[in-house]
């Protein structure tokens, strides 16, 4: 029995960000994979090459195709359409949470200043999507 | 050709034409009746008074006749009766004589044989009967008997017959003259005488007479009467003849006096036709008060009614027409007033939804505003917190290179930080602060633009090529220069590995307006994107250093300025933006 590793496809276009995303996942229990890509083109183009993820986190501010479109890509797709797509982002905005929603959205988090609630959110988030969506490979 | 004869014959004042109507229709026909009339009545009557004066004539011939003959009557009578009495008494004288010897006494013959006016002559016979002659002036019938005659001459037997036994007797009777071969009538009368004679024969004398004696003056008396009738019948004719010219003259005078009363009636009528034809005239003329004072009874005076009536409708008609046309004029007077109004109205509710879209595009705007603010905004503060925790807990692991790690994640988010803050700054000061407009000339704003650029632009080694003759364009000096510098910035900022790098400035018509164009042959945009490189902090490439509110910045510069920017552009075919200046206010 091949052990299973959970993998997560992180699309952030802020550097920053996405460091702070790798550094909160390993202080969790769960061993992990994560792959970061910086904008939609890649997240399309990583389909391509790899095989499915078992999380999506996604920013919504992506330089030109953005996360809204990517969600929609996403979630229009035959197969990738069962993959969990957690939006991840700094917009508070209604207009936002309920586009993404439309867009067929798992969940939608909204990045705090405080650093330790953003990790537990992370963790959190991950440990329960990770569990639901527990596929061999 | 004929009518025009006609009408050119045909008298043109109604008056003339009336009088000639009268006299065609009246008076040339009284006339010639008139005239035939009298000529007849004068024949006839002349021819019936002829008549009647030669009846006249003959009766009165005959009365003379009667009184003639009765004249001659008496005479024959007196002159029987005298020589019977002269007889008488000469045989009373001699009472001795026989009847045969008076015979022959000459005196006695003398005596009872005289004559009786011119042609007559008495004669004695015997008064009994049979009756004979016995002293005649023709000795051959003395002795006969008178009876002898009685077949040829019945009426002289009847004198005689009746004068027997010493009775008066007399009258007329026809007797042949044989000496002139005709006959002739006669008078008789037959007287006895009283004395017998001595043998006692009782003797009559009888007178004769031819009554052409007495009715020969008479005949002279005819020729009289003939020249008098003549000369009555001429008078008469005379007569005639002068009244027949008093009646030509009178006629004449009843056809002047027609003729007058003509004139008269005709100028009436013409008056009367005037005054219409005047009256239309002044209504042709526009004036339509008008009206004619009827002086005429039946059809005339209708007719001036009826026309009076029509002015009055047609006046009628007019002021309502103008009245009409008045409240016409009104009604597209207020027509327009409110037409104006509407306008108004239109232009107050146009600037009310235009109020309402700047307000709303402004709220829009503003909402954006605050929604990027918060999500660009808060990004680096995140990141600051986050690898300050991180710098924690790597500076008790005193794990050096993880900590300039972090301090250096923690700078760069610090200068963006700083460089949003400037940026949004920036932005927001844009219209917030109005500088005078004027008139700016391209040409200059450009020279200052690479002036500021020629750092970078030397660095790159772009060739830049501006067309010239560009225009002027009215606005805020340095906001246009903003502009254009933030647009060249870019074009250096996205040429990628480009090995001639280019950037054209010129001017070209676009959308049927003049526009400026900054065209480079850098990485390109693709079509998707044309739109969303205007909103705030909108970036396409994330290596790429800045905010990405430049084409933000600029967008609105230019929209408050009444222009506009777009671009053309293809992904690795370079990008050409096009701006709108208005070149006076407008």
């Amino acid at each position: 029995m091949k052990k299973f590793i959970p993998h997560i496809l992180l699309v952030e276009d802020n550097p920053a960000h996405a460091e702070l995303v790798k550094r909160s996942l390993p202080k969790t229990q769960l061993k992990m994979k994560l792959t970061h890509v910086k904008n939609g083109e890649e997240v399309i183009s990583f389909f391509k090459n790899n095989s499915c993820p078992h999380l999506i986190l996604l920013d919504l501010k992506l330089p030109k195709m953005n996360g809204q479109a990517v969600l929609k890509y996403i979630k229009g797709h035959d197969t990738l359409k069962k993959i969990p797509v957690v939006i991840l982002t700094t917009s508070s905005s209604m207009d936002d949470i309920r586009q993404a929603y439309l867009n067929h959205a798992n969940g939608y988090l909204i990045k705090p200043t405080e650093f330790s609630e953003f990790q537990k959110i992370i963790e959190k988030t991950c440990n329960y999507w990770l569990k639901c969506n527990k596929v061999p490979f | 050709m004929k009518k025009n004869l006609f009408k050119k014959l045909i008298p043109y004042s109604f008056a003339t034409r009336i009088g000639i109507l009268i006299l065609v229709a009246g008076l040339i026909p009284i006339t010639v009746f008139g005239t035939f009339l009298l000529y007849s009545f004068t024949k006839i009557l002349i021819s019936s008074l002829e008549t009647s004066i030669i009846s006249l004539e003959k009766e009165q011939k005959h009365r003379m006749a009667k009184i003639m003959e009765k004249t001659a009557q008496k005479y024959v009578r007196d002159r029987t009766i005298d020589i019977a009495r002269q007889l008488d008494i000469y045989l009373k004288a001699h009472p001795e004589k026989t009847l045969s010897d008076l015979r022959v006494d000459p005196r006695f013959r003398e005596l009872a044989i005289q004559p009786v006016g011119k042609s007559g002559y008495t004669a004695i016979q015997t008064s009994d009967q049979p009756i004979r002659c016995v002293i005649h002036k023709n000795k051959e019938i003395e002795g006969v008997l008178l009876k002898k005659f009685s077949n040829k001459y019945k009426d002289f037997w009847q004198i005689i017959k009746s004068s027997s036994n010493g009775r008066y007797s007399y009258g007329f009777y026809k007797w042949f003259d044989d000496k002139n071969k005709k006959e002739i009538t006669k008078f008789m009368y037959i007287v006895p005488l009283r004395e017998k004679t001595s043998d006692g024969i009782r003797l009559s004398v009888a007178a004769t007479i031819s009554l052409d004696e007495f009715i020969s003056p008479l005949k002279n008396l005819e020729h009289i009467s003939e020249r008098f009738k003549y000369s009555l019948l001429i008078r008469v004719k005379n007569v005639f003849f002068y009244y027949r010219i008093k009646g030509i003259i009178l006629v004449g005078i009843i056809f002047l006096f027609i003729i007058v009363i003509t004139a008269i009636i005709g100028r009436y009528f013409s008056k009367e036709i005037g005054a219409i034809r005047s009256a239309i005239n002044e209504i042709n003329k526009g004036n339509l008060d008008v009206s004619i004072k009827p002086f005429m009874s039946g059809e005339i005076e209708d007719l001036i009614k009826d026309f009076n009536a029509m002015v009055k409708v047609l006046k009628e008609t007019t002021v309502k027409k103008e009245a009409l046309q008045k409240t016409k004029k009104l009604l597209e007077e207020l027509n327009l007033e409110l037409r104006a109004y509407i306008e108004k109205l239109r232009k107050t509710e146009e600037d009310k939804n235009k109020l309402i879209e700047d307000l709303k595009t402004k709220t829009d705007e503003l909402e954006t505003f605050i929604y990027i603010v918060s999500h660009d905004l808060r990004s680096p503060l995140i990141t600051i917190k986050g690898f300050l925790d991180f710098l924690e807990e790597d500076y008790k692991k005193n794990d050096k290179e993880k900590i300039q790690q972090d301090i250096n994640y923690i700078k760069k988010a610090c200068e963006s930080m700083d460089m949003l803050l400037k940026d949004l700054l920036e932005f927001s000061r844009i219209g917030r602060k109005k500088e005078q407009p004027e008139n700016v000339s391209l040409e200059e704003i450009l020279a200052e633009v690479l002036f500021l650029l020629s750092g970078p632009i030397r660095e790159k080694g772009i060739n830049i090529e501006i067309k010239t003759p560009l225009p002027n364009v009215y606005g805020d000096r340095t906001r246009i220069r903003e502009v254009f510098q933030n647009l060249i910035e870019n074009s250096i900022k996205y040429m990628g590995e480009q090995k001639n790098p280019r950037i054209e400035i010129g001017t070209k018509r676009k959308r049927g307006k003049e526009v400026i164009y900054v065209k480079d042959n850098g990485i390109g945009i693709a079509p998707e994107y044309h739109k969303k490189i205007f909103n705030l902090f909108e970036q396409l490439d994330a290596e790429i250093d800045g905010t990405g509110a430049g084409l933000a910045i600029v967008k609105k510069i230019l929209q408050l300025h009444n222009g506009n920017i777009w671009v053309e552009s293809e992904e690795g075919k370079g990008s050409t933006f096009y701006v709108y200046l208005p070149q006076k206010r407008s």
